[in-house]
């Protein structure tokens, strides 16, 4: 028989604090914060899980040699050193194109696992938390994963933001107050309800902390998002906008993603991360399997969102393309290290990730945190929690 | 006192009690005077140093791998009941819902999609988001009002005795444990005070049998 007994209750009580204890079962007192400035920043993080070819973020490095199907005529030159690839990257709306940054970063890792980690995650914290928490607001949930394909490396609450998994637009609409259904429940009786439950939850969460954080967190998330004043959403608009069939709510698919995308920055999300699969290209010596799949898979919803995000009055949208690192040479293995896409309003045209043609990046180059830092500075967060932006040369 | 507090006072109000089963929600009350009273005189070697360590039956077996290898080496050490608990599937949810209110609540077939569509042949760990346990609660609350629906005990405005006797029942029914005291105090406050704003009876009766059932007790096993 399961036996919790008063000594282990108290021994739980006293290692972790009250604070922690709160934290380990998702009972966060709601938490305000200052929004800096007077547009409202948000990150989009395009993960893609496998690798991130340098062909699109710096095409140049493998002209010479004709690597990776790069050639004279499919290179695009944006200015001040920065070079992406003409056929994919190239069909970006003009906003984008002028906006964009390659950043480097050298973390020296060639598996996939420790290096998905290291680019989400210091080994025991979320940067995207980290940064969702730093940038504020008043939204119930200020970091979210659109899709199902979970977000690399641990991902602690931070000062009281979880990551919440977003899998069906429809559902989430109606959680933000969308619903039309007259037998719906009232929204504050309901409030309380879930505070209710979550009480009665409260043993549970306590005896199984890991396996049921993220439930211990959906309840805070949920019972903040009855307290905020609804939101109205029309998910006929964003299908049409996103080429989804009008009963598509599901997000099981890029197109999807970014529109679920959307919908979560304008309900006030700061951190959205879309995690797209099949990017360990082994053998793709010409890149044709990776332009193939960005041209068909990723650019088609990436593009809508660009053009209806980016460059939205009151909005400071940033958008970062990033994967665990670059495919190397010549069979399109495992680089170790990563140039990632920046897209957004104060984003200055060109490049500290420009690979060598052996797919290399220059000594010195920063490692992760310096992405982020740099991030947190484009989106003009109001804090630097990961140091220094040491890519002060691609603000605007 | 807010959430928080209210919720750490339960914790603290189990942990007093002795022995917390979560499994079926007994609490076997101890009194720590008695103990003292009834400890028998003890020889002063028993008295010092770290007291022995409480019987326990037979924690796991350990196994040789290739090599000679410890294959337990890393297994975390734990308390008995820790950690047991998991999130429902979205298929395991959907048959829970229709056993304990005889019926599955119509929104619950175009909901799996919230709860994370899983692949044919695939296993994903199923988990919950803020999202999907408010959808959990809309389907419970579409249930409960049809559970309220007919019984003519529905019909009639609860009272603190009728709400916390079938806030037990409920407990009792969904969770398959009794409900600890605190946990009835917050069903019949919903059912008896946060509710009220509902003329309907029997939507007031369909709040609380939802936050029972939106409970982590239903949505874990």
């Amino acid at each position: 028989m399961s036996r919790f007994s008063r000594r282990s209750l108290f021994q739980g009580l006293a290692s972790v604090g009250a604070g922690a204890l709160a934290a380990k079962v998702g009972l966060w007192p709601r938490t305000a914060f200052a929004q800096a400035g007077g547009e409202k920043p948000a990150l989009l993080v395009v993960f893609l899980q496998g690798g991130y070819n340098a062909l699109f973020s710096s095409a140049n490095s493998f002209a010479t040699a004709g690597t990776f199907g790069v050639t004279g005529s499919n290179q695009r030159d944006l200015g001040n050193g920065l070079v992406v690839d003409a056929p994919t990257f190239g069909t970006m709306p003009a906003f984008a194109l002028s906006h964009m940054a390659t950043v480097g970063v050298r973390h020296g890792i060639s598996n996939h696992g420790a290096a998905q980690n290291a680019v989400m995650s210091d080994g025991t914290r979320s940067y995207a938390l980290r940064l969702a928490a730093e940038l504020g607001g008043d939204a119930s949930i200020k970091c979210a994963q659109v899709g199902t394909r979970g977000v690399p490396g641990p991902k602690p609450m931070e000062s009281g933001v979880s990551l919440q998994v977003i899998t069906d637009m429809r559902s989430t609409i109606e959680a933000l107050g969308g619903s039309t259904d007259t037998t719906r429940p009232d929204r504050a009786v309901s409030e309380k309800a879930l505070q209710a439950a979550q009480l009665m939850s409260a043993s549970t969460l306590f005896t199984s902390p890991e396996r049921t954080r993220e439930l211990g967190e959906g309840y805070e998330a949920a019972i903040e998002t009855l307290q905020q004043p609804v939101k109205a959403f029309n998910f006929a608009d964003l299908a049409t906008a996103y080429g989804l069939a009008n009963n598509a709510t599901a997000v099981n698919g890029f197109r999807a993603q970014m529109a679920a995308a959307e919908l979560m920055i304008t309900a006030g999300t700061n951190v959205v991360v879309a995690m797209d699969g099949g990017w360990d290209t082994h053998g793709d010596r010409t890149g044709a399997n990776v332009r193939n799949m960005m041209t068909q898979r990723i650019l088609p919803g990436l593009n809508t969102f660009l053009s209806r995000m980016v460059n939205a009055p009151g909005r400071n949208v940033v958008v970062a393309i990033v994967g665990d690192f670059a495919r190397s040479l010549p069979g399109s293995d495992h680089a170790s290290a990563l140039s990632a896409t920046v897209i957004g309003k104060y984003v200055k045209v060109g490049t500290s990730g420009r690979m060598n043609d052996r797919v290399q990046l220059a000594a010195g180059t920063p490692t992760a945190p310096g992405l982020w830092s740099y991030l947190g500075r484009v989106l003009n967060a109001p804090s630097t929690p990961f140091g220094a932006n040491p890519h002060g040369a691609l603000v605007l | 006192m807010n959430r928080t507090h209210v919720a750490l006072s339960l914790l603290v109000f189990a942990a007093c009690e002795g022995g917390f089963n979560p499994n079926d929600g007994s609490v076997k009350v101890v009194d720590p005077d008695a103990i003292e009273q009834d400890t028998p005189a003890v020889t002063p070697n028993d008295v010092t140093g770290d007291a022995p360590p409480a019987p326990t039956c037979d924690t796991g077996r350990e196994y040789l791998g290739f090599g000679g290898a410890n294959l337990a080496f890393d297994r975390a050490p734990g308390e008995l009941g820790e950690e047991s608990r998991q999130p429902r599937p979205f298929t395991a949810l959907s048959s829970e819902f229709t056993r304990v209110l005889g019926a599955a609540p119509a929104m619950l077939a175009g909901s799996e999609s919230t709860f994370g569509t899983v692949p044919a042949r695939w296993h994903v760990e199923p988990t919950f988001s803020a999202v999907s346990v408010f959808t959990t609660y809309r389907i419970a609350f579409q249930g409960c009002l049809t559970h309220t629906a007919q019984p003519a005990k529905f019909g009639v405005m609860p009272t603190e005795a009728t709400a916390r006797a079938e806030c037990a029942t409920w407990a009792e029914r969904f969770w398959l444990r009794k409900a600890l005291g605190p946990e009835l105090d917050a069903c019949v406050k919903v059912v008896t005070q946060d509710a009220t704003v509902e003329t309907s009876a029997r939507r007031r009766w369909a709040y609380g049998c939802a936050a029972t059932l939106a409970s982590a007790d239903f949505l874990t096993f």
